[in-house]
């Protein structure tokens, strides 16, 4: 077990390499600069910043140095567009705020999601199911760029009732509507598959037993089914993960929340290559840590998976 | 007191291409402490009888008739009264060992389950009725192997779980489906004597569900033989193996093989059962019969008793004409 999860992390060192050389090379390919402006700046003063920066040099000695002071210093660079900040302090500026909203909406997601794919199987056929499956296909044609501009519209515009932006260090009536947008897609799809994989289970020949125990129904379901029934949850946990990632990016966007997703697109458009690697590089290993826990999640789950 | 008390049952499914009539007006009668062979080929509708006398038939099937367990009517009993029933009054072991457990829980933990909920047991004491149980099934070091998920028994050790865990809150009525099928033969003298001796001590009646004739003779007092969903004939085990009535029933006895004769190849019945979704409007058996007449094709022979205690379905009987 121990040994497994050493083997993980370990795997996970090269798959993070591998991310940076291809992020960084395609970069580089990129046409045009970090400096590019509408008046060509003189090229004296362009070979000046390349060399400032290092860009100047070839590109092997480029990712070198770049691997070389985040693994000594753990130090991701200055910011090309922001003069007086380093990556470092973007980060730890947005992140937070990706993780407050972004954990919210995974919970969000996971319990709501859940709970209603379960209401829906063990009350199979009746209106509770149909009510349930239609929220839920309703839902998922809602993704995050369809939700924010409604919710901004409803509540904000009409209702007056929310703010239509900002954090102000995420009090809850700014943190409402960007955690709504951010999962009910996915919330969506979690109770479309916790309802098909309980009703499966519920069928299943180890459910008879416990019912010929004479086992309340609670029992049946959340002592003998629940279990089973979550694994293909879990698995879509990743996917999910990686999907919310990239919803924060519309979030940020929309709500002007602040989070690392803001930073992700501006330094995209502006060329600020060392935070697009930043949070490239942040992004990935959050996401290689996420599916070791769900992989652990798994083998907890099902006693059969043993590493 | 008659114990079980079944009385034109009929099971019928709901499918894609119509309803499939998996049992069709079967009567049955079990004593307390009585034990009873229901026997029939695959597909006869032995399963489906017992799971709507547990009431777990399938979401698509549904039982009318009747069925009374100590006078009381269970048909039309909501879940909450006969989970009352289920474990303390009755209970079943179903055909699939390997399937039946749930992989996902401790086998301590589903053992215990039903004592602490039926018979108010504290969990601690639970634990040590169950070892106590998996001991008397023969369990080798039941107090390790308890602490296992079911992935790491073997099919014969998991039935005697199912078993002890069926018998573990005493029920009056035990219903074991196919409890040897699949397990060697060894294991399946053992599993048969492991149910004769819960009868003893307990004083549980069983019902045994089988195709597998062979096991009737030493382990059972009493026989139902089904076809296409209802009784063909009914009796004393000793008694119908001696001279059956129905041509099925010696179709069924002739498969079996016998040390008493020689028969390197057995004679098994020959065609198939008969399709559930359309039944045969005579004798479900006819196109199979060697006895057969036109009469057996058109007119369905009604269950009469033909000797105390024992009745057949059949218009021209083995012991003579009707
Ligand atoms: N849920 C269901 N829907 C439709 N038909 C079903 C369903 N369950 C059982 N049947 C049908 O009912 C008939 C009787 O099945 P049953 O399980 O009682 O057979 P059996 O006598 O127990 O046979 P076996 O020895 O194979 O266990 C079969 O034809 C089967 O296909
Ligand atoms: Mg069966």
């Amino acid at each position: 077990m121990l040994s497994y999860l050493f083997k993980r992390l370990a795997v996970a060192v090269p798959t993070l390499l591998v991310l940076v050389i291809v992020s960084y090379v395609l970069m580089y390919a990129a046409p045009g600069g970090p400096f590019d402006t509408e008046r060509a700046l003189p090229p004296e003063v362009m070979a000046n910043l390349d060399r400032k920066y290092g860009l100047d040099q070839p590109l092997v000695v480029q990712i070198w140095r770049y691997v070389a002071s985040i693994v000594t210093d753990f130090d991701f660079g200055p910011s090309f567009r922001y003069q007086d900040q380093t990556v470092n302090e973007i980060i730890a500026q947005g992140f937070p705020v990706t993780l407050t909203y972004g954990a919210w909406s995974f919970l969000a997601a996971v319990l709501v999601g859940v709970s209603l794919g379960i209401a829906a199987a063990v009350h199979h056929n009746t209106l509770l199911d149909y009510f349930a499956v239609g929220v839920s296909i309703g839902a998922q044609v809602l993704p995050n760029f369809v939700m924010a501009p409604i919710l901004t519209l409803v509540f904000t515009l009409w209702l007056g009732w929310l703010p239509g932006g900002g954090w102000q260090g995420g009090e809850w009536p700014y943190l409402v509507m960007p955690v709504i947008a951010l999962s009910t897609s996915f919330m969506a799809s979690i109770a479309r598959i916790t309802r098909s994989s309980m009703l499966e289970v519920l069928n299943a020949s180890f459910i008879r037993t416990a019912r010929a125990k004479g086992l309340p129904r609670r029992r049946v379901v959340f002592r003998h089914a629940l279990k089973p029934a979550l694994l293909p949850v879990v698995s879509y946990l990743g996917p999910a993960f990686v999907g919310m990632i990239t919803g924060s990016v519309v979030i940020d966007f929309f709500f002007a929340t602040g989070g690392i997703g803001q930073f992700f697109v501006n330094s995209a458009l502006n060329r600020d290559y060392p935070v697009l690697m930043g949070v490239t590089i942040l992004a990935g290993g959050l996401t290689v840590l996420f599916n070791l826990l769900v992989d652990l999640l798994y083998a907890w789950i099902d006693p059969r998976i043993r590493y | 007191m008659t114990l079980l008390r079944v009385r034109n049952l009929r099971v019928s499914f709901a499918t894609g291409d119509g309803t499939v009539n998996a049992v069709n007006g079967v009567d049955l009668d079990v004593e307390a402490g009585q034990s009873l062979a229901v026997v029939g080929e695959s597909g006869s509708g032995k399963s489906q009888l017992m799971l709507a006398v547990m009431g777990l038939l399938a979401r698509n099937g549904t039982a009318a008739g009747s069925v009374e367990l100590e006078s009381v009517e269970l048909l039309g009993l909501d879940e909450r009264e006969l989970n009352r029933i289920r474990s303390r009054r009755i209970a079943m072991v179903f055909q699939d060992p390997m399937t039946a457990l749930n992989p996902y829980l401790r086998v301590a933990d589903q053992m215990t389950e039903g004592l602490v909920l039926h018979l108010g047991m504290a969990r601690r004491e639970a634990l040590a009725e169950s070892v106590r149980l998996l001991d008397a099934m023969e369990v080798p070091d039941a107090r390790r192997q308890i602490a296992m998920y079911p992935h790491e028994f073997s099919g014969g050790m998991r039935q005697r779980v199912l078993i002890a865990m069926a018998l573990s809150c005493r029920p009056r009525l035990l219903i074991a489906d196919e409890p040897t099928t699949a397990l060697d033969v060894t294991v399946q003298s053992r599993i048969m004597r492991i149910l004769a001796e819960a009868r003893a001590e307990l004083g549980t009646a069983v019902v045994l569900v089988t195709h597998d004739v062979g096991i009737v003779a030493g382990g059972c007092e009493h026989m139902v033989v089904l076809y296409g969903g209802q009784v063909m004939e009914s009796g004393p085990v000793d008694r119908v193996f001696a001279a059956p009535y129905h041509p099925y029933t010696e179709g069924l006895l002739n498969a079996v093989p016998r040390l008493d004769r020689d028969d390197s190849r057995l004679p098994s019945i020959p065609g198939d059962p008969p399709d559930m979704n359309r039944p045969p409007a005579g004798c479900p058996f006819a196109a199979r019969c060697p006895r057969a007449v036109d009469r057996c094709r058109h007119e369905l022979p009604g269950l009469l008793s033909r000797a105390p205690d024992r009745r057949v379905a059949c218009h021209l009987p083995l012991d003579g004409p009707a």
